[in-house]
Formats: C-alpha cells, sequence, structure tokens
C-alpha cells in the first residue's frame, strides 16, 4: 500500500513537471507593449519610417530659441534678467563643466538626435519593406541631420566625438574627434545628402510635393553645405553653393522686413513648424516677446532683452531697429526694454514658422566668399547692397579693398542675423575677432574679465566622467 | 472480518513497528494536535469506530486485536468533541484506557494504567476549568499537563476541559503557543477559571511563515524575524511600514518627507545591487500580502508628477540621496489594523524559494483571520495632532540684509544697489527691509488632526471563522488650507474546512480607499524666503505678489497651496488558499490571488496660484489627469508530503508559481481654461494633451521544491531549490537556477549539555548559503522598440516616433550569494533569549542600467557587469523577561544591527564610467568628493586638498571616498511593562549615520535671495580671518562655493536616538467589564517621533533636505470589544 502511495505521488508530481515545462517558456514570453513599436516594424513600413524622423523635428524645433538665446548672452546681443543657472552663467561667460546645469549648450540633445539619425540611417539599411523613393528621402534628410547637428557642435566645442552608428559599445569610449575630420563628415554626409534628397518640398507622404518648406531638399543641403564650406575657409565652393541658391527662382529676398518670418515665405530655405497642439507660433516668439518687464527670478523664458551694444550697432535709419526689434515701457518706474521682434506673434493662430536656413545669410556668404578670395569685389558689394537696400539703408559706400568689405560684410552679418542659431557668436569665433569684442563686452555685463579659452563651451563634466577618453578643453 | 476491520489491522502492524520505535525514544504527549470529531455508532465494534476516528483525526491506532475484540460494542452519538471526549465515550465501562505518544493511541486494559495511582492517597478527583486569554476569550487547544505524569488534555473550542481521576494534591501546567505558562496547584479544586497572559512566550515557540511553508522558530534553520500586528497598532501611522522603524534587525527604513502617504526607502541588509541609474525599486524587499506580490513602485504617474510628491524617476548620479523623485508610497493604501503580522525573510535559506526575487530579502505580510470561539465586535477609535519638532535657526532680516550687501561690495557689485535694479534685487531694493517674518514660523509651524476609527467582528466555529471590519483615517497636511490624507478600508476573511477536515479553504479580501488631497508644492520649502519678504496675503485678502511693473518680485510660498494635487488611491487583493489532505501526509492545494492597485490623480493649477503677469494668460489654467493602474495575477499550485523516516518528520514540498502583472499609465494635460472654476473638467480646456501613455506586462514563472528534514528536534537539514523565468529578460535568457542549503542542530537538547549548562534552555547553531536573483529591472529593456511622441502633437499631419532606450538583448540574472550563520541562546527557562546573527550577502553579474555617456544618444543601458557587492553585517537581539509577577511584567526587547557593504571588485571599472561613481574597496553610499581643507584666510574662498600645485581641485585627481551615507549601526530598545489594569510600552530608535549638512539645499550665501542658517554669520570678511564660512559672494566665488558642495565640507553626523513610540493604556478590570458586558475595554494615549536627540544641523537627520520631517504625532483613544 505504501508502495502504491509512492507511485501515486511520483504520478503526480511528473505530470505536474511536465505540464510546467510545456507551459512555461511560452509563458514568460511578452509581447511588446500595446503603446511601442518594434524597431524592425518601425523599418519596415513608409509611414512608420517617416514618424521616426519627423520625431526628430518635433523635438528640435524649440532649439533654436536656446541656441540663440545661450550664444546671444554669451556674446554681445543679449542681455539677461533672469538668475536662472540654467541662463546666467552664460550671460556672465563662467560657464562651469560641473555647474547643476544637466548638459550645457546642446551636448545632450544633438547627440540625442545624432543617435536618432544614425538609427533610421541603419534601420533603412538593415530592413526591407519600403519603397526606394521614401528611403532615398529619408537617408537623405537624416544625412542632412546628421551634418547639421555635428556643425553646432563643433562650432560649440570644438573637437568632438564623431558617432556615426547607434552602437554604444564603440560610442561610449569615443575621443574627441579633430575639428577637421568632424567637418569632413559634415560635408561628405550634406553632399550625400544633395544627391539623395528630393528638389522640390515633399509632404508626409515624402513623395508628393509641398508648399511647405519643412522637409529638406537638395536646396536645403546646398544652404547648409555653403555655410560648412565657407566656415573651413573653402571659399571657392562656399561661392559655388551660395549662387545655386541665390540663382534658384524659388528663394528671394522679401522685401517687407515684416514678412521675413511668415509661413513659406519666399525667403525660406529651410523652416519648422511647432507641432500641432503648440499654444504659440513659434518658440522665439514666445519666448522672446515681451508683453512687460522682462521676468526675473528663475525663469528663462522672457528674460533675455536686446543689449546695447547690438542696439548701438544699428546704423541710423536701419529699418531692422524699428520693424526687428520691439519694445516695452513700464511704468512705476518708467524704463524702455527692447526684445528680438523677428518673430511678430507669441500666440495663435501659427503664421509663422522656426526660420532654420534663409537667402539672407546665402547673399552674405556669397559677398564674403569673393572678398575672402580677393576676387569681383564689386559683385561683392552688390550682394552686400541687396541685404542693405531691403534694410532702408544706403548702398555701401566705403572703399572697395576687401579688409573694408570684410568688416562690413561681418558687420552685416551682426545686424541681420542677430538672434538666428547663433550667428554672431560662431561668427565672432570663426573671424577671431573674438578676443577684441569680449575684452569690452565682458566686464561690462558684469563677468568677471575676458578669457581666451571661454569661447568654446566645456565639455559638461558628467560626459568627461563616464567617458573618460574625453579630454576637457583648456580654461575650464 | 469486513474490509475496514481488515485495513486496521493492517495499520496496526506497521504502526506497531513505529511505536516500537517510537517508545524506545522519548514519549511526548502531543502537544499541537487535536481534531473535533463526530461520532455516531449503533452496536459497532470497537475496531470499526477507531477506524471512523482515524480517518477523522489522522491519529493511528495501536491494540492488541484480542483485547479490543472482547471488548463488545458501542453504541454513541457525539458531535464535534474533542479527541480525548471521545475515546473516554467509546471506553466508557469497557474496562479499557488510552494514552496519546505522538500520533498514536494506544490503547490498554484500564489496570494497566491505573495501577500506581491506585495506591496513592488522598482519592483522585476530576478538574473541570475554563481557559481563557486576557480579554476572556476562550482559547482552544491548551495544553494542560499533570506535571510528574503522562496524563493530560487540551481545551475544547470553548477553552473548556476535564481532567479525570487527578490527585487532588497536583499541579497542572499550562501551556499555549503564544502565552505565558502558568502553573497552578489543583489544592482540591474541581472547577478553574484560568486566564492566560499573551506575548512572553518564549521566542522559539512563535510558528513562522517561510512563504510556502511554516516553521517553529525553534526548528527555523533560516533567518526569519517576525513582527506582532499589535505592536503595529500601537503606533499612530498610516504606512504600515513606519511602524517597522527600529524594530527589525536589518531593516533600515528612511522616512523622506513627513507629509502623509510620502515614500520611504526601505533597505533590508544593504543594497545588494548598484543603485545608480536604476529603477528606485532595484534595492527593494519582495513584498507578499496574504500571498501575492505586493508592488513597492510607486504608481505617481511618470509623465506629469504628482504635485508634492514627485514623480518617480530613476537615481542617475552620486548624489541621488538629494534629489531622487519618489512619488506617493504604495504602503499607504494598507491598513496597518487590518495587519495580523509581517514576517521578514531575510537569508537565503528563508528567501531561496522566491528564487529570483528574493535578492534583497522577503517582507510577507498576513492580515487577520476569524479565530474560532466567541464572536466579538471590537471597536477601536483615537484621534490626535502631529507637529514639526525641530527647526532651523535662520537670519533675521538685518543679517539677512548684511549678508546680502556684503556680497555685493565683496564682488565690486556694489553699484547694482542703486535703485533702478530694484526689480532684479527685490529683497534689498524693493521690498520693506523693515519687516521680519519669521518663515518657519508662518509656515511650518503648525499642527493637523489625525484620527483614526476601525470597526470589526470575528467569531466562528470549528469549521468555519470569519473576520469583518472596517477603518476610516484621516491624517490632515501640515499646510494652511483643508489639506488631507483620507483612508476607508474594508478586510474580510473567511476559512472553512470540511467536516473531516480534509479540506481548507481560505479566502481573504481587502480593499482600501485613500484620498489624498495635498497642494501642488509643499510651502515649507519656502522656509528659505529672506525674512523682509511681503506678507502673504495683500490688503484685500489675496495672495500678494508684491508686483514690480505688474511683474511679482516672488514666489508666494502659499501659491503652491492654491494648486491641487488630489489623488485617489485604490487597492482591491483577493487570495484563496486551498488544501486538501489526499491521505495522510499528502496534501495537494494552492493559492490564487488577484490584486489591482490603481491611481487616478488629478493635478490642478489654477490662474490663482501663478504670479502676475501669468494670472491673467488662460494658458497657464492647466490641469494634469492620471490613470495609473497595476493589475496582478498569481496561481500557485503545491504538493506538500510529510512522513516520518527514521526518528525524525521529512517534510517534502513541490509547487509552481505562475504570475502576471499588467501595468497602464495615461496622462492627459488641458490647459487654457476660460476660468479657474473648469480646471477639473478636461473638456473645458482650449489644449488637451496626452502627455503620455504607457503599458508594461511582467510575467513570471517559477517551479520550486523543498525538502525538510528533522531528527529528533536536534538536526534539521533544509534544501531548497528554484528554477525560475522572467519576462524582462531577452530571449534564452530568461531562465535561471536558484538554491539554498540550511542546517540547524539544537544542542541544548544534547543530554551531555545540559547536564553541563542546566541553566540553557535553548541553544541552537544554525547556518545556511544559497543564490537567490533579481529582476527588479524595467520591463523590456532588452527589446529595441519606439513610441509615439504626441506630447506636442503633429508636424504636416505626421506624428512622431522616438526609439523608447537603448536596447541590449544580451543581459541576465543579477546573483546574490547568501551566507548566513547564527546562535541562538535562551537562559533560565527563555527568560533571556539572544540571538546573534552574521551575514554575508555578495552579488555579482551586476544588472546595472548602465551609465552611458549622453553621446551615445541614451544616458543608459541595461547591462550585466562582472562588480562584486558585499554586504556583511552583524545582528543582535535579546529579548528579557525580566519580572514576571502577577501584578506586574516587565519585558524588555533589544536589536543591534551593524551592517557594511563593499565594492569587492570590478574589473576594468576604469573602463567604465562607475570609475567615477564608485571607488573599489568602499561602500556604494561612499560619495566621491573633494577633501576640504578651510577657508584661505587670505582670499576668503573654500580650499581643497588638490594634487596638483593650481589650488583649484579638478575630478577625479583630488576626489576621495568619504563615509557611507547609510546607516552604519542602527538600534532598537523596547521595552513593554504591565502594572495590574495598565501597560506601558515604549521603542527608542538609534540610528549611527553620516548626511548632508544645511549647504547643499541653500546655495552660497549672498549668491541669491535665499535665507541662510545663523552659521553664514561665521564668515570670512577681511584678509587674515580665519573662519569656516567663506567669503559672501554674488558671483565671483560661485566656483570656491560649487566645489565645496562637491567636497566633504557639506558632509556631517547625522546620527540621531529618538524616542519613536511610547503607549500607555488602561485596560478596565473585569469586575467593571462582567459588569457593563464588555469583553474588553482600553484606553490609551499612543505618541510617535515624541523627541529626537542629535547632532545633525539641519531639520532633521532622517529626512535631511527642506522637507517636511517626520512629525511628532500624539494620539488618545479607547477600544473595547463586545
Amino acid at each position: 500500500m505504501l508502495i502504491k502511495i509512492n507511485e501515486k505521488i511520483v504520478l503526480l508530481v511528473m505530470t505536474g513537471i511536465g505540464f510546467y515545462f510545456a507551459g512555461c517558456k511560452k509563458f514568460v514570453q511578452v509581447p511588446p507593449p500595446s503603446t511601442q513599436i518594434v524597431a524592425a516594424s518601425v523599418f519596415g513600413d513608409n509611414a512608420a519610417a517617416t514618424s521616426a524622423l519627423m520625431g526628430i523635428y518635433i523635438a528640435m524645433q524649440p532649439e533654436s530659441f536656446s541656441m540663440s538665446q545661450h550664444a546671444g548672452l554669451l556674446s554681445d546681443e543679449l542681455t539677461s534678467a533672469s538668475t536662472s543657472l540654467d541662463v546666467q552663467p552664460y550671460y556672465f561667460n563662467s560657464l562651469h563643466a560641473s555647474s547643476n546645469i544637466f548638459y550645457l549648450g546642446a551636448w545632450r540633445n544633438a547627440y540625442s538626435y545624432i543617435y536618432q539619425v544614425n538609427a533610421i540611417i541603419e534601420g533603412i539599411r538593415n530592413t526591407a519593406g519600403m519603397s526606394p523613393l521614401v528611403e532615398q528621402q529619408l537617408t537623405g534628410e537624416a544625412e542632412f541631420l546628421r551634418a547639421f547637428w555635428y556643425f553646432y557642435l563643433v562650432n560649440s566645442y570644438g573637437d568632438v566625438p564623431l558617432a556615426i552608428s547607434t552602437d554604444y559599445t564603440t560610442n561610449e569610449l569615443l575621443r574627441r574627434t579633430n575639428k577637421d575630420d568632424v567637418y569632413q563628415q559634415i560635408i561628405t554626409d550634406l553632399k550625400e545628402a544633395k544627391t539623395l534628397l528630393n528638389t522640390n518640398y515633399v509632404d508626409g507622404s515624402d513623395t508628393a510635393i509641398s508648399q511647405d518648406r519643412i522637409r529638406p531638399n537638395k536646396a536645403v543641403a546646398s544652404a547648409l553645405l555653403a555655410r560648412a564650406y565657407l566656415f573651413t575657409k573653402d571659399y571657392a565652393k562656399a561661392e559655388l553653393e551660395s549662387d545655386s541658391l541665390m540663382q534658384n527662382g524659388d528663394y528671394q529676398l522679401v522685401s517687407d522686413l515684416n514678412q521675413v518670418f511668415l509661413i513659406n515665405s519666399l525667403e525660406t530655405i529651410w523652416q519648422l513648424p511647432v507641432p500641432s497642439l503648440s499654444t504659440y507660433s513659434t518658440v522665439d516668439g514666445n519666448s522672446y516677446i515681451l508683453t512687460s518687464a522682462p521676468s526675473g527670478g528663475d525663469a528663462t523664458a522672457r528674460t533675455s532683452t536686446i543689449s546695447s551694444f547690438l542696439w548701438n550697432s544699428f546704423e541710423p535709419n536701419d529699418q531692422r531697429k524699428q520693424k526687428w526689434i520691439g519694445s516695452v515701457v513700464t511704468s512705476n518706474p518708467t524704463d524702455t526694454f527692447y526684445f528680438p521682434f523677428k518673430y511678430k506673434s507669441n500666440s495663435l493662430p501659427v503664421t509663422e514658422y522656426t526660420m532654420m536656413l534663409r537667402l539672407a545669410e546665402q547673399y552674405l556668404i556669397h559677398a564674403e566668399s569673393l572678398v575672402r578670395q580677393n576676387k569681383n569685389l564689386d559683385l561683392a558689394a552688390n550682394d552686400l547692397n541687396a541685404i542693405r537696400r531691403r534694410a532702408g539703408l544706403n548702398d555701401y559706400a566705403g572703399p572697395l579693398d576687401s579688409d573694408s568689405l570684410l568688416t562690413a560684410i561681418l558687420h552685416e552679418r551682426q545686424t541681420e542675423l542677430f538672434t538666428e542659431w547663433g550667428h554672431r557668436w560662431f561668427d565672432l569665433i570663426r573671424t577671431g575677432n573674438i578676443n577684441q569684442v569680449m575684452n569690452i563686452v565682458n566686464p561690462q555685463k558684469g563677468g568677471a574679465g575676458w578669457n581666451q579659452d571661454w569661447a568654446s563651451f566645456p565639455i559638461p563634466q558628467s560626459e568627461i566622467i563616464k567617458d573618460h577618453n574625453l579630454v576637457q578643453n583648456p580654461g575650464y | 472480518m469486513d474490509l475496514q476491520v481488515r485495513c486496521v489491522t493492517k495499520t496496526l502492524r506497521i504502526m506497531r513497528l513505529t511505536a516500537i520505535i517510537l517508545l524506545a525514544g522519548s514519549v511526548t504527549v502531543s502537544a499541537h494536535t487535536y481534531s473535533q470529531i463526530s461520532l455516531s455508532a449503533k452496536d459497532a465494534p470497537l475496531t470499526k469506530v477507531f477506524k471512523e476516528i482515524q480517518q477523522q483525526t489522522g491519529y493511528d491506532f495501536l491494540f492488541s486485536a484480542d483485547l479490543v475484540e472482547h471488548a463488545g460494542t458501542v453504541t454513541l452519538q457525539l458531535t464535534n468533541v474533542s479527541l480525548q471526549r471521545a475515546l473516554e465515550e467509546c471506553l466508557k465501562g469497557k474496562n479499557l484506557a488510552y494514552e496519546i505518544q505522538e500520533k498514536t493511541i494506544v490503547i490498554k486494559k484500564s489496570d494497566a494504567l491505573s495501577a500506581e495511582t491506585k495506591n496513592n492517597l488522598p482519592p483522585p478527583i476530576d478538574v473541570h476549568g475554563r481557559i481563557t486569554n486576557e480579554s476572556n476569550e476562550p482559547l482552544e487547544g491548551v495544553n494542560i499537563t499533570v506535571k510528574g505524569s503522562k496524563s493530560g488534555t487540551v481545551t475544547d473550542v470553548d477553552g473548556a476541559f476535564t481532567l479525570r481521576n487527578v490527585d487532588g494534591n497536583a499541579t497542572i501546567i499550562i501551556s499555549f503557543v503564544g502565552y505565558e505558562q502558568q502553573y497552578i496547584r489543583i489544592a482540591n479544586h474541581t472547577a478553574l477559571v484560568i486566564k492566560l497572559r499573551q506575548g512572553a512566550e518564549s521566542l522559539k515557540d512563535v510558528v513562522v511563515s517561510k512563504g510556502y511553508y511554516d516553521s517553529k522558530q525553534e526548528y527555523n534553520t533560516g533567518n526569519v524575524y517576525k513582527v506582532e500586528g499589535k505592536d503595529l497598532q500601537k503606533q499612530p501611522v498610516t504606512d504600515p511600514l513606519l511602524a517597522l522603524e527600529g524594530r527589525v534587525p536589518g531593516l533600515s527604513i528612511q522616512q523622506v518627507s513627513g507629509v502623509p502617504g510620502a515614500y520611504s526607502v526601505i533597505r533590508l541588509r544593504g543594497q545588494n545591487a548598484i543603485q545608480f541609474g536604476k529603477p528606485i525599486t532595484a534595492n527593494d524587499p519582495l513584498y507578499i500580502v496574504d500571498g501575492t506580490p505586493f508592488s513597492s513602485q510607486s504608481l505617481t504617474n511618470e509623465f506629469v508628477g504628482g504635485g508634492i510628491f514627485n514623480a518617480p524617476k530613476a537615481n542617475s548620479g552620486p548624489g541621488y540621496l538629494l534629489g531622487a523623485g519618489q512619488g506617493m508610497s504604495p504602503f499607504n493604501s494598507l491598513n496597518p489594523a487590518d495587519i495580523e503580522s509581517i514576517e521578514i525573510l531575510k537569508d537565503a535559506d528563508a528567501t531561496a524559494i522566491y528564487g529570483s526575487r528574493g535578492a534583497n530579502g522577503v517582507i510577507l505580510i498576513t492580515t487577520k483571520k476569524g479565530r474560532k470561539g466567541q464572536n466579538k465586535l471590537d471597536v477601536n477609535v483615537y484621534t490626535g495632532t502631529s507637529k514639526v519638532t525641530r527647526y532651523l535657526k535662520l537670519l533675521n532680516t538685518q543679517q539677512y540684509l548684511e549678508m546680502e550687501r556684503e556680497a555685493f561690495n565683496n564682488d565690486g557689485l556694489g553699484f547694482l544697489l542703486d535703485p533702478q535694479y530694484a526689480e532684479y534685487f527685490p529683497s534689498l531694493l524693493f521690498w520693506d527691509t523693515t519687516r521680519y517674518t519669521d518663515w518657519q514660523k508662518e509656515l511650518m509651524d503648525r499642527s493637523n488632526n489625525f484620527s483614526n476609527a476601525q470597526i470589526n467582528f470575528s467569531g466562528g466555529n470549528n469549521n468555519v471563522q470569519f473576520f469583518v471590519g472596517g477603518g476610516y483615517s484621516r491624517q490632515g497636511a501640515l499646510f494652511p488650507g483643508n489639506y488631507a490624507d483620507r483612508k476607508i478600508s474594508t478586510h474580510a476573511a473567511l476559512t472553512a474546512a470540511s467536516p473531516n477536515t480534509r479540506l481548507h479553504m481560505s479566502l481573504s479580501i481587502n480593499y482600501t480607499n485613500d484620498f489624498s488631497n495635498m497642494p501642488g508644492a509643499s510651502p515649507t520649502n519656502s522656509i528659505t524666503l529672506p525674512p523682509d519678504a511681503p506678507p502673504l496675503y495683500d490688503s484685500h485678502g489675496n495672495l500678494n505678489w508684491a508686483p514690480y511693473g505688474g511683474t511679482a518680485t516672488w514666489t508666494n510660498p502659499l501659491s503652491g497651496t492654491y494648486a491641487h494635487a488630489n489623488a485617489v488611491s485604490e487597492y482591491y487583493a483577493e487570495n484563496l488558499n486551498v488544501r486538501y489532505t489526499l491521505f495522510k501526509g499528502l496534501d495537494i492545494g494552492g493559492n490564487a490571488g488577484y490584486s489591482t492597485q490603481r491611481l487616478d490623480q488629478q493635478n490642478l493649477a489654477p490662474s490663482a496660484s501663478a504670479p502676475p503677469p501669468l494670472n491673467t494668460n488662460p494658458m497657464y489654467r492647466t490641469s494634469t489627469f492620471s490613470e495609473n493602474s497595476s493589475k496582478t495575477w498569481n496561481l500557485e499550485p503545491q504538493l506538500s508530503y510529510s512522513r516520518t523516516v527514521g526518528k525524525g518528520t521529512l517534510d517534502l514540498l513541490i509547487g509552481s508559481t505562475f504570475l502576471q502583472t499588467v501595468r497602464d499609465s495615461k496622462a492627459e494635460l488641458g490647459n487654457g481654461y476660460a476660468s479657474d472654476v473648469l480646471i477639473t473638467n478636461i473638456q473645458a480646456a482650449s489644449v488637451v494633451r496626452i502627455m503620455g501613455v504607457s503599458n508594461a506586462e511582467y510575467r513570471y514563472n517559477g517551479l520550486y521544491g523543498n525538502i525538510r528534514y528533522n531528527w529528533d528536534g536536534k538536526y534539521i537539514l533544509n534544501f531548497t531549490g528554484r528554477r525560475d523565468g522572467s519576462s524582462r529578460f531577452g530571449p534564452n535568457r530568461q531562465f535561471g537556477n536558484f538554491g539554498a542549503f540550511g542546517a540547524a542542530w539544537l544542542f541544548s537538547k544534547e543530554k551531555w549539555i545540559t547536564n553541563l549548562l542546566p541553566f540553557l534552555s535553548t541553544g541552537k547553531l544554525r547556518a545556511s548559503y544559497g543564490v537567490t536573483g533579481n529582476d527588479q529591472i524595467g520591463d523590456y529593456q532588452f527589446m529595441s522598440t519606439y513610441s509615439p511622441n504626441t506630447t506636442a502633437g503633429g508636424i504636416q499631419n505626421v506624428t512622431g516616433l522616438q526609439p523608447t532606450l537603448m536596447p541590449n538583448p544580451y543581459f541576465e540574472w543579477e546573483r546574490v550569494r547568501k551566507l548566513e550563520e547564527g546562535v541562538e541562546i535562551g537562559l533560565f527557562k527563555d527568560a533571556v533569549f539572544f540571538t546573534v546573527s552574521h551575514y554575508r550577502n555578495r552579488t555579482d553579474n551586476q544588472l546595472v542600467g548602465y551609465q552611458l555617456p549622453q553621446l551615445t544618444g541614451f544616458g543608459v543601458v541595461e547591462a550585466n557587469f562582472p562588480a562584486l557587492i558585499q554586504n556583511t553585517g552583524w545582528e543582535f537581539t535579546l529579548h528579557t523577561r525580566n519580572i514576571t509577577t502577577k501584578d506586574f511584567s516587565w519585558t524588555s526587547d533589544f536589536n543591534l544591527s551593524i551592517s557594511r557593504d563593499k565594492l569587492i571588485s570590478f574589473p576594468g571599472i576604469e573602463n567604465t564610467p562607475y570609475f567615477y561613481l564608485l571607488r573599489v574597496g568602499q561602500s556604494q553610499s561612499s560619495q566621491l568628493l573633494f577633501k576640504y581643507i578651510g577657508v584661505d584666510p587670505q582670499t576668503g574662498e573654500y580650499k581643497f586638498q588638490t594634487k596638483n600645485e593650481s589650488g583649484s581641485p579638478s575630478a577625479p585627481d583630488d576626489w576621495y571616498p568619504t563615509k557611507p551615507l547609510t546607516p552604519l549601526y542602527f538600534a532598537g530598545l523596547g521595552n513593554s511593562l504591565h502594572f495590574k489594569q495598565f501597560q506601558i510600552d515604549f521603542w527608542i530608535q538609534c540610528v549611527n549615520q553620516s548626511g548632508y549638512t544645511n549647504t547643499p539645499f541653500f546655495g552660497a550665501p549672498g549668491a541669491s535671495e535665499i535665507n541662510q542658517p545663523q552659521e553664514v554669520m561665521e564668515r570670512w570678511q577681511k584678509p587674515g580671518d580665519v573662519k569656516n564660512v567663506q567669503r559672501f559672494s554674488i558671483t565671483n566665488s560661485t566656483s570656491a562655493f560649487n566645489n565645496f558642495v562637491l567636497s566633504d565640507g557639506v558632509i556631517t553626523n547625522a546620527s540621531y536616538i529618538r524616542l519613536k513610540n511610547i503607549s500607555v493604556s488602561y485596560s478596565l478590570p473585569t469586575t467593571v467589564l462582567s459588569k457593563i458586558h464588555f469583553i474588553s475595554a482600553r484606553l490609551y494615549v499612543q505618541c510617535q517621533n515624541l523627541f529626537t536627540i542629535t547632532k545633525y544641523p539641519g531639520l532633521d537627520p532622517e529626512s535631511q533636505g527642506l522637507n517636511l520631517p517626520p512629525l511628532r504625532t500624539i494620539t488618545g483613544g479607547l477600544q473595547f470589544s463586545l
């Protein structure tokens, strides 16, 4: 009887175990969460892959304000009323690598976009199922975006680590790549993008032509390429690229200064809209336009005003001073505050898109490229005058030598491109004028005296901690 | 002979062998098992009746066939009587007697038993009695033995017993698990009413649950600590875990905020896993409530946060103690009054049966169940108040202004003190500098109400027992306005057994509804406002914003109370346990449970809470709505078998677990409401967006087995094995094997030792070793997925997708190897009971949220690392019965925990980011900081030890590891005094630890408009000054200050001794009770956190920072039973 009992136990246990092993393996395999899509499905589908790319534009559209505010405060464009640690150190040129700002400048966001771009390039390459035209457009845009962000990284930090894959085991130990080699990658990507991208602007379908100048096309790639050649002193090529845009009938300088930043203005080469649920037209408009005295305290938006340096740099009668700079007057006490007013709207409906690239810059690149090559200075003066005339100014009347012209062009860049993507700050660095300017500006802002090392941002200390192959910039 | 009789005879033969073996050894009267028997027989042979009793009780019979066959037949009708009674009835007038030896009933001729007693004088008497507890409730199953004899009995359901034929001068011994043993001389009394006193029983008799099986503490090979519900219920808290503070060796609890419902950090024997970058639950123990896992993860929505309770987020950096968000505590959903006991399972022996989830220990929470006996109604009501007990000494207006002005002048920025800059520096130039407000008094010095009411009804008979109860509690928040945490809970438990006791079922149901209405931000965080800050209200009684040119010059601290964080938490759980005895020794059964945790949140920011000019912008009116839930079911079939083998008992257990948890959350944001009154309805918003939707499924499957062998109560072996699979791991890495081995030797049962040490009542050595795992990581970390990013909307009618995380399909289990040795000593009948345990937990294959530089695109990826972390510690407990007399008793409990953790090795750490977070040979909680050496008397700036000559420290060269910030020693001392109707319990908690000073929470003195502690006035002012606080500065000395915050200058001693709990109660005497027909009645006063002794300079050494510290609560109440 006892033996029988044991048999029963064994039988029961065996049945149990058998049942268990039949069920368990499958039991612990879970489907992906209903709220997420596996990567393989994303890149097997035209629309889903497009969403992955659009996700980058949606995420990066506020960067225009960050970049222009930070660079504007660092240089001589803006004055700050904020005591926020996200803003104040820029104004005093007192960036600290390990300050409590989690990331300094564009670092974290730029590399996040670059990761996403790399994932898209790899996903398209490794997954079948998309139509070739869509693959081509998306790859082109991805390469363009990679170049775009490396451009801002290399200008902000100098040598930067060059991540061109999603493999974190490689990327986490990257060293800083020489600035020239980063530019090489930028130019390679842009050239490749130029061949891949559509001639026209396309819409969300990746193929149908759109009026909106949102999705980069060949011209957009050319515009950034012109800038990259200018910054790498490859003036002949910069001249060619900018010329191609000036000759392109799709783009014209908009004569009314108040209409330059409107949706699909003819001057637009590339614009990004705010996403559909936004409560204002552009982040720039919402953050720069003042309706009362600038906020003090910990705020970041509506705290930056036009500095006296910029205000005083305009020539008399410059219409840009009237139309692109707004003012608010407070009573008790009486005070006037000037603010960037290129974007006119701080609310709905959406009338403006954030300007990423526009034709006026191409005129100035073209002019400067000619001067730098010391050829056809008349033509360069013409380019310059096109911008000046629109601003209501007389034609350039200075001597027609390259030094004088160059000074005039750089000054025109200051007054034309202020608070747009940090042009002034990057021009000061590029031209080597930075020490001369900042030695005057820094003390007047309340800084502790200018140090030429501060032309580069510090690499965030948290990054050096995690990737110890990174070396900090001098001066930090 | 019919079939049944043959069966009995066969059993007889088997039992005879066993009986001979048993008789050869020690024979003890069974103390544990007794059964209720119902018999109905008409002229039935005794063998048939015996067979019936055998089936109903599981007891075997041993008798000579001749003797019984000649005894004739019996006729009887019995319902629910004790075994003894049944046997007596059967054998009445048959000249037969019985004797119970272990689980065998020996039938003999009656003269054989009474031979000795016949010669004794005076003549034996029959004694009847009734045994109750202190609340006059009958106790069933109490063991009564006659001293110096083998006869004895147990009480029935009404607590009644009968002893027949005992010597009138004999002494009877009354013993019952959980009660003090009593010796009573019969002294020829034939009717006795005996009241047993609870609590002072020997610890070794306590039965502890090890989850899938129970063990008497005496025979336990592992480390399980049990806290009785009644000790929790002496403490006025709404979160049951807070009632464990200081009570359990090895369990460290840090209350990070005094806001009701806030999260606490719970660590059992330290941190086994590298914490950085992991979910905050990564080092949490596994919680099981009535057999179903209870998620310790806060449900507070990760996308929108929880107002005053931050959003739960992973620890991402070295300063994690300062900033990690926590969210609301899920434990606030448990009602402390419904808890019967909490068991804390620590070592491998106890936790390996939980396999991959047992790495950080297991905490089993068991809710109350009905008991056999008189039905009774219990009512318990208390009310009281809470207050902050410690304040900081902050600067007054004069000192504050002096500091600010000095800072401007030191930096050569004195020109900024011109009135034209009034809007930038309002505290100096705009506000009324003659004002003085003590913001701590204004914002913190308040008291709130705390009330609690519980009612329950319980009882039952032999087959069915029930418990139904309900509770209500309301704990006000310390803020201006009607803020409170209100909790309503119900609990029901039903236990049923078939008449033959082969089928047992028990069901428990818990439901809690908690409504937490808290401000959007804590006004107490504003105690650092400049002392000349404007009044809270303007002349019209509205919030005062002191506007300058239409713009607020300050954040009114009450603005947070105009915003609301409303949260409704619901917890529903049910658990069914079934056990069926297939045949003697073999039980089949299992456990099935289901629980739902839900949290519905509303965070409302009306324009009334916004400063001008924002308050005129309808877009500012914002409300977020979130729904969060976690649903779990588990199914755990189990088979157990028990039999005697040799001189011991062998227990076998095999079972399986299937578990699924689905978590969902959704958060929406609406803004642009036309009016503040509309913001509770998202339909009235002009813009609505989905802030986030998440869904996660976790599945878990395990097969476990356990073999226990207890040889003669002296040598005990325990093997546990488990094979587990978890859905959190990638394909082919889901399964892992875990197991443990435990052994114990009760050396006090060895004759030669008791001869040598007669005062030794308990002596046990035990040891265990085993492997458990940890899967406390996020779900789907191995999968490469994209998530929609619709918060902002789309572009060109296309919504965005973003990669969810950095995928890694290759990570696998983290393993903890646990070694434990322990000694348990009881002296003088266990009046002194002392235990020591030593443990060593080693965790390798560390599954870390591996920190990546942002340049990889993500800050973190889940991966295994060969790092080895060791947690070692000593735990001591001492329980003494100091005095036990009829009117006065005094018992003490003491526990001490010493814990150390160390990163033993981390091959290749220098090639990982952890090189900058951890040091080999140091504690995980050691901070890597600069060495502060004082203020430079020349420059007035903080100075640090540096390797190079520059004088400015640089990471990592000048870093050195500080003391660990986790407690190094913690202890608890409890005393329980009983004098007649009075009872006093108090508990003192001691913690030895390091923590952060005030500096990191206040920022640089003078640099911004933040008030400072008085100590900053001892600052450097001129060359030659030797001070500990650097020069006041707006910007110039920022860098030195930033380095100071990253130095050991901000680490200080945060040890404390706290009178955690004191409870005084008065019970009405029995004479009064019987008049008013109460079973019991008690008046009491209970206090929590009564006072704290510490040198810590901040608000509170436990919470640190500027959070609302743990509060002092004083309550008074009444409890009675009918």
